[in-house]
């Protein structure tokens, strides 16, 4: 029978309070200095990312521009610290809008089951289909390179795999008891995805949003760098690096920081998810 | 005789199993009316929940009714589209479902779970309807009730599950409630209490109340009629005093025989049914009574065709060779 697990799982949802983050610091306050950069990265650095200084091109990093100047002479810290509000900012977006896209659509899929379903889940396997380059190719040519299309492009493709997981978890849990209680109680079936089962999908949803967002970093740079995405002088990471990319001989730290930039906020995103599983692991078991 | 709050006519639900339909409810008939107390007593396989699920209209995904009405203050739910049958259910017809302890949400407090028929039928919000949901529940005999509201399920013994259960049904003040086996997951002293609270909150609205019940000792304390379901047939059906102590149905004869009473002792045997219940694949075919196969009293006819029913001031039996009335 399922009820042992759910016990421990209602004990999850109890224990989140202060004594908790407690004791689990050190993820949520990796969390915190990001999410602090995304909102706010004037605080971290008060120079003008966009700024120009012919005078001033190239120059290693020193105490004065902490990373040094790019190209343009612009201040390589505060390029590096806008960009990852640009990146990974707009890559939680990404993420989340897919989630919520997804959750909406697996979930109404595994509740209604029948033609509704199908119908849903092969829409779900069209999306599934497309590489999110090609796609993103393909929107560029259409509106042009931007912000806009690597959005797009990316949401196209990740609300597939929240939809087929919501939908595969909602398909267990609705057989659960207090789903027919609900409905006894005359709640509509939306209201019971939302008010009854989200609760029960946080946990998973939870764990492989945050492994989700630094996928989409990789992604949203990625193509940034290839010059689908955000376009010069915006200081968005992978165009950074585009940028820097010729004067990778002359200039080691225009192409290395930046990168570590990168590869810093893909590795929270894992740490943090790994976190959140083995969090939800032991509560499971 | 006041007006029957819900009839149920010549019902037959189906399930699919595997390639064929199998009956599971044949021909059930009856009527709840204002004020009383029916129980429908069978055993496992009877039909007794299926009836109760059908009313409702929530049977399993592979159930159909097949034939049949049930009226409901003169409408058939049977017919009645989705969206108005939802909103009769919690708020005109409330269902408690069996096996309290999991038919709460376990990532849900007990004070929002019992308040939810409000914010779903009222449009109430939850604040609003929080204080409601705890003048409920102290309806139902729970006396820390700030404590009650704010646990989870896990934390709460199935007895106090139960009465938030009955306190989420009654919350709208439905006319018809549907209990499904209310004491069977409880200890026997449990038991008494929540019988006693469903026959104290039936008298208090005046509900019609149909409990569902492999018990028949038990149920005879609270009911004020019964019926006796086998093998997804009525078989009997009657006033509690009728049916403990002038039953017709060899099947209720059996029953009652086999059950405890006060001066039995130590050497006195128990009687017993012979045989096993009915194979639903089997009974399914069954052209006659299925009860027959274990009936000390079938005779040639009970193969052939399930008998009419018989009646006698309320009291109905289906039976050829009925025992003799006493």
């Amino acid at each position: 029978m399922a009820a042992p697990a759910l016990e421990v799982h209602a004990r999850a949802f109890q224990r989140a309070s202060i004594l908790d983050l407690a004791r689990h610091w050190w993820p949520v306050a990796l969390i915190a200095v990001w999410l602090l950069i995304v909102l706010v990265p004037g605080l971290l650095a008060p120079q003008d990312p966009l700024a120009v200084n012919t005078l001033n091109i190239l120059a290693p990093p020193s105490g004065e521009h902490l990373f040094g100047t790019d190209h343009a002479g612009r201040d390589l810290w505060a390029r590096c610290v806008w960009g990852v509000r640009y990146s990974l900012g707009i890559s939680i977006l990404i993420v989340v809008g897919a989630a919520a896209i997804g959750t909406v659509i697996g979930g109404v899929a595994g509740l209604f089951r029948g033609p509704v379903d199908a119908l849903l889940m092969r829409t779900t396997d069209v999306f599934l289909a497309f590489p999110y380059l090609i796609l993103a190719i393909a929107i560029a040519s259409a509106v042009g390179p931007g912000l806009t299309t690597v959005v797009v492009a990316l949401t196209a493709v990740w609300w597939p795999g929240y939809a087929r997981m919501v939908r595969g978890q909602v398909l267990a849990l609705k057989e659960l008891p207090f789903v027919e209680g609900a409905r006894a109680a005359g709640t509509s079936t939306l209201m019971i995805l939302f008010r009854h089962l989200l609760p029960h999908l946080l946990p998973q949803l939870s764990a492989r949003l945050s492994m989700d967002v630094g996928y989409a970093v990789l992604a949203m740079t990625g193509l940034s760098f290839l010059g689908l995405g955000a376009q010069p002088p915006t200081p968005e990471l992978g165009t950074i690096i585009a940028d820097a990319h010729s004067h990778l001989l002359s200039a080691w730290w225009y192409t290395t920081l930046p990168g570590l930039f990168v590869l810093a906020m893909v590795l929270s995103s894992m740490v943090v998810s790994d976190w959140l599983e083995a969090r939800n692991k032991s509560q499971f078991s | 005789m006041t007006a029957s709050v819900c009839e149920v006519s010549d019902l037959t639900v189906a399930y699919h199993s595997g390639t064929e339909w199998l009956q599971a409810v044949r021909s059930v008939s009856f009527e709840v009316r204002r004020g009383e107390i029916l129980a429908v007593v069978g055993e496992t396989g009877s039909g007794k929940s299926t009836t109760a699920t059908a009313v409702i209209r929530m049977l399993p995904a592979n159930g159909r009714v097949t034939s049949g009405r049930v009226l409901f203050d003169g409408r058939d739910l049977l017919t009645l589209s989705v969206r108005d049958m939802r909103r009769l259910r919690g708020q005109e017809i409330a269902y408690v479902p069996q096996q309290p302890m999991s038919a709460f949400n376990p990532t849900m407090t007990i004070g929002r779970q019992v308040a939810e028929p409000l914010v779903i039928h009222r449009g109430m919000n939850e604040r609003k309807a929080a204080p409601q949901a705890a003048h409920r529940l102290k309806e139902m005999g729970i006396h820390d009730v700030p404590r009650v509201m704010h646990s989870y399920p896990h934390q709460l013994s199935g007895g106090m599950l139960q009465r938030a259960m009955i306190a989420t049904a009654m919350i709208c003040q439905p006319r018809l409630l549907i209990l499904d086996e209310p004491t069977s997951a409880l200890d026997v002293t449990i038991q008494r209490q929540i019988l006693s609270l469903i026959k104290q909150v039936q008298a208090d609205y005046q509900l019609a109340v149909i409990l569902i019940s492999h018990d028949l000792k038990v149920v005879s304390e609270v009911a004020d009629r019964i019926l006796v379901m086998y093998g997804g047939r009525g078989v009997e059906v009657g006033s509690t005093p009728d049916l403990m102590n002038a039953s017709r149905h060899p099947y209720t004869r059996g029953l009652l025989r086999s059950t405890m009473r006060a001066g039995l002792d130590h050497k006195s045997k128990l009687a017993s049914l012979a045989g096993y219940p009915p194979n639903p694949h089997e009974v399914d075919k069954e052209p006659g009574c299925p009860f027959r196969p274990r009936c000390p009293r079938a005779v040639a006819e009970c193969a052939e065709r399930f008998p009419p029913g018989a009646f006698e001031d309320g009291h109905g039996w289906a039976c050829y060779n009925p025992e003799p009335a006493s």
